[in-house]
């Protein structure tokens, strides 16, 4: 039995925040939890991110969303 | 028939330091005495009489490596090296359903093989572990890049 869990985009808009809930995503069999994300939450967060800061570029956002979904799971892919 | 795997957390304070004390002192003992076997002493409380086991030390590495896991709050599943997994078992030690196993992990989506015994799906352990290592690997390079993603931008929140 795990617990799922999905970041919503306000927990992963700040860098260091994001880095470690990804670390805890990429080691989420040992923690007995099922951590997923969705389009729309990447989307939100992309979207802030590049309005926080606007030297990020489409790029970088680009990257960023899927060096996500390479840890962790989109839920639709899921179940 | 699959042989039955065993899975184990701790989540009580009580386990959890004991197994933090009988990590070290173990450990400690195998350093000091670096002998085939280990005899161990139980004690009941209720009895006078203590039973001893003698056990291989190699047994008894492992086992310290189970509790030092337990230890820290982390789950322990013991699995036969030789162990013909069922889906339900493979998909809970990778972490996903059973429907995201067979569609995207196991061949031909995916790179683990398997082999059918009747209508069902036998998975070797050993195949997936392989594909557990890969991912790892695969997972961790991954995390490094959104760490250094957010470092490039400078986003020091």
């Amino acid at each position: 039995m795990s617990f799922r869990v999905v970041y919503d985009a306000c927990a992963i808009f700040g860098a260091l925040q994001r880095s470690i809930l990804v670390r805890v995503g990429q080691r989420q069999a040992s923690f007995n939890l099922r951590v997923r994300l969705t389009d729309e939450i990447l989307g939100e967060m992309t979207r802030s991110v590049q309005v926080g800061y606007p030297a990020f570029s489409g790029e970088q956002a680009r990257g960023l969303r899927s060096a996500m979904l390479g840890v962790i799971p989109h839920l639709l892919d899921e179940d | 028939m699959s042989p039955p795997i065993h899975s184990q957390t701790l989540d009580d304070e009580e386990t959890i330091a004991a197994s933090d004390r009988a990590v070290g002192l173990l450990a400690d003992y195998l350093r000091r005495h670096p002998t085939p076997t280990a005899r161990v002493q139980l004690v009941d409380d209720d009895s006078p009489d203590p039973t001893i086991v003698e056990v291989p030390a190699q047994a008894l590495k492992l086992f310290i490596e189970i509790l030092d896991h337990l230890k820290d709050g982390v789950g322990v599943t013991v699995v036969p090296a030789n162990a013909d997994l069922t889906t339900q078992q493979a998909a809970d030690l990778v972490g996903v359903s059973r429907p995201y196993l067979i569609d995207k992990i196991l061949e031909p989506a995916g790179p683990v093989p398997f082999r059918t015994v009747g209508r069902h799906r036998r998975i070797k352990f050993s195949d997936l572990q392989t594909f557990l290592r890969a991912d790892e690997q695969r997972r961790k390079r991954e995390a490094d890049r959104v760490t250094r993603i957010g470092l490039e931008a400078g986003l020091d929140d």
